[in-house]
């Protein structure tokens, strides 16, 4: 893209403990323009260790992971980093579990079939919006 | 044969007869006062009846005797004497059917086929012991009014008899007076009474023993068949007073079970007793065998329970070991006697029948409980062991469904995403979209095994999660709408009820899928009344209960989801009708009634 360079980079964290699925997403954002792999980690604890040295902007966090859940460390960064924004990815659909997220500060809530998406996802929340279907943004609007 | 009177002698005779009154001295002689009721006495036989007629006709009614008539003649007409004779008199004429006190001024006659005895100032009739033919009633009458038995001042027993003197011109002279000693028999009559009389009683104390015992041996309540037993005691013992206790064969402490007649302060001073104290019931315990206190007054060693025995109002008190087959005292029958007691060989026999009537009780009563409580054990047993079962079906099922969904759905998943980095390469290709088609069967076919083996979710979230988890699975794979409704729901289920509900709610929403015919469903999870309550429900096909719940009908799980539940102490309710849809309630308590 031509203007590219003029603008803002955003740096991306990916913390995903299934192997070929953290490659998938980590080449989906070095081949998306205008975003910038800073980090991966298979584990929440590996990734808090590196954030300081990374500055990530935005955080694609897996919900199952061993150790520290995916739900623990969104709550824990809303609370402590807030200037990190995180977008949820689940293999479970979003009627379990996408309420949780944003109740504990996600911005966004991906289930893996749609993974395809993410980019898109991505720049959604950086500029601020919540990425999330119709159907959960109703639920939130009762 | 009777000698048949003539009516002439008859007439004269009443002069003699006179004495027959209420009297104990020995003086015979006719004064004729006061109650002393003059008894005339006539016989006569067939031909009588005229003689009769024309002597009540010629005597005036107020004679103040009493006439006492007895015929000889056949049945039939003896039945009509008294309408014959009424119509030649004013006095009133009984036929004397039953015991009567003779007044005067009154005939008595006989009825048919019975004898006429008179004792004291009373009529009775009897039954003939002799065949007819040989029967003497005139005689047997004359007899019981000439004898009669006294008793002298020194209280010996002697048999009078008046006899009148006649001259040889057939006339009477005087009466001969014959004095007989029956002391003897009057003495064996009274002690024939006495042992009728006790024979009575044991009749009855054995027909009340059988009574009781009767009801026991069915009895399954410990404390009304004791109870029974403790008032037959009394009854049989002619105890005032009386009590039961149980001995706790470890602590070996007596406690009353059953009693009656105490009043509180004695029931708490003996609430538990053990084989050191030195009432009776200790001493029985520790004896183990029948102590009795004929009187506590003068009984020694009861000597510090005089107060209480005053207070409870006995004096004598005898305690019996109830002893088991196995030789094993299991507790004490106790009666208890207003007045100093002593006991008889009869008593202690009953008393023995008593004490093992109780004993076998107790002893069948407690075998019975080890048994329930072993039944109940193993009860327990066979519940855990299937709730193990379910927990170990649940785990292997877990570790699968977790391998599918952490592994081998992410592999689908990022084969997903290296297919779209191939067509950014080379191009929509139509083997590109084939392989994309069949990774997103696979991927159907992960979710679908996840959610029929165990979603991971229900391991790591709640029951709500799990089920909505598995609403959306219905809808993605079968077109089911299933709306959840969870708001009721407190999340105190355990694991195991967890996987329980779960299971069975997948299995009934396949059922709705497969059976009946629409493509929405409602499931309510709530908690009510320390139980969880679920509720699935459809708009659908319904179907007969009846045929579908049939020990015949495979299938359909519906038995099946019953019996799991039960093994939790829970249920399940089926409402359904062809047409009308169908309403299953699962509930399952809280807290496990064998825990």
């Amino acid at each position: 893209m031509a203007d590219s360079d003029n603008q803002e980079t955003i740096n991306v964290f990916v913390i995903e403990d299934h192997e070929t699925m953290r490659e998938m997403v980590c080449r989906l954002i070095r081949h998306a323009p205008g975003l910038s792999l800073c980090g991966r980690s298979e584990s929440a604890e590996e990734a808090l260790a590196q954030f300081p040295h990374c500055h990530p902007q935005i955080v694609l966090v897996d919900l199952s992971l061993p150790g520290m859940d995916g739900l623990a460390l969104i709550e824990h960064l809303h609370q402590n980093q807030p200037e990190i924004l995180t977008l949820a990815i689940s293999a479970y659909p979003e009627s379990v579990y996408a309420m949780k997220c944003l109740e504990a500060g996600a911005h966004g809530y991906l289930t893996k079939d749609k993974l395809i998406s993410v980019v898109e996802a991505i720049h959604h929340i950086h500029n601020g919006g919540l990425y999330i279907s119709e159907q959960v943004r109703s639920e939130i609007n009762q | 044969m009777t000698p048949i009177e003539q009516p002439d002698q008859l007439e004269e005779r009443p002069e003699e007869m006179l004495p027959q009154e209420e009297t104990e001295n020995t003086n015979h002689q006719s004064s004729n006062q006061g109650a002393r009721l003059p008894i005339v006495g006539m016989g006569a036989s067939a031909g009588g009846l005229a003689a009769l007629q024309a002597f009540f006709e010629a005597l005036p009614p107020n004679t103040g005797m009493a006439f006492v008539v007895v015929t000889h003649m056949d049945p039939e007409r003896e039945s009509l004497l008294p309408e014959l004779l009424q119509n030649h008199t004013e006095m009133k004429i009984h036929q004397v059917l039953e015991e009567v006190a003779i007044e005067p001024n009154h005939i008595y006659v006989l009825p048919p086929n019975r004898r006429i005895v008179v004792t004291d100032a009373h009529l009775d009739v009897e039954e003939f012991t002799e065949p007819r033919g040989r029967r003497s009633p005139i005689d047997y009458f004359f007899r019981s009014l000439a004898e009669r038995e006294i008793q002298d001042q020194d209280g010996c027993w002697l048999l009078v008899r008046h006899h009148p003197y006649l001259t040889p011109e057939n006339r009477i002279d005087g009466v001969v007076l014959t004095l007989i000693d029956i002391n003897a028999l009057k003495q064996t009559e009274k002690e024939l009474r006495e042992s009728e009389r006790v024979q009575a009683q044991e009749v009855g104390a054995l027909r009340r023993l059988h009574e009781m015992t009767s009801h026991i041996v069915v009895s399954f309540d410990m404390q009304r068949a004791l109870e029974e037993i403790l008032a037959t005691s009394l009854e049989i013992l002619r105890a005032d007073l009386g009590s039961v206790q149980l001995l706790d064969q470890e602590r070996r402490i007596l406690t009353i079970v059953a009693q009656s007649g105490f009043e509180q302060s004695f029931l708490e001073k003996f609430r538990e007793i053990d084989d050191k104290d030195d009432t009776t019931f200790g001493r029985a315990l520790r004896y183990g065998r029948r102590v009795i206190v004929e009187d506590v007054e003068t009984d020694a060693a009861y000597e510090p329970y005089l107060d209480i025995a005053a207070k409870a109002g006995y004096r004598a008190v005898q305690s019996t070991p109830l002893i088991n087959h196995q030789s094993q005292i299991v507790g004490i029958l106790s009666t208890h006697y207003r007045q100093p007691t002593s006991f008889s060989e009869r008593d202690k026999r009953f008393l023995d029948l008593l004490a093992y009537q109780a004993a076998n009780l107790i002893e069948r009563l407690w075998a019975e409980e080890q048994l329930e409580q072993r039944v109940l054990e193993r009860t327990t047993q066979v519940r855990r062991l299937a709730s193990e079962i379910i927990t170990l079906e649940q785990t292997v099922r877990q570790r699968i469904a977790q391998s599918l969904h952490d592994n081998l759905q992410q592999s689908l998943y990022a084969a997903k995403i290296q297919l779209q980095f191939l067509r950014d390469e080379v191009g929509e290709k139509e083997e590109i979209s084939q392989l994309n088609k069949t990774i997103s069967h696979s991927l159907d076919l992960t979710r679908q095994m996840t959610a029929e083996l165990s979603p991971p979710v229900l391991e790591d979230e709640g029951l709500p999660e799990a089920l909505n988890w598995l609403a959306e699975h219905m809808h993605e794979l079968y077109g089911l709408r299933v709306h959840v409704k969870t708001s009721d729901y407190l999340d105190t289920a355990t694991k195991e009820q967890r996987v329980l509900l779960y299971q069975i709610v997948q299995e009934l929403l396949f059922n709705v899928v497969k059976h009946a015919g629409v493509q929405e469903a409602e499931l309510l999870l709530q908690e009510k009344d320390e139980a969880l309550m679920v509720i699935v429900s459809d708009h659908g096909r319904g179907f007969d209960v009846a045929e579908k719940t049939a020990e015949t009908s495979a299938g359909f799980g519906l038995r099946s989801i019953h019996e799991r539940l039960q093994l939790f102490d829970g249920w399940a309710e089926l409402n359904s009708q062809p047409g009308a849809g169908t309403r299953v309630h699962l509930f399952l308590p809280h807290h496990r009634s064998t825990e």
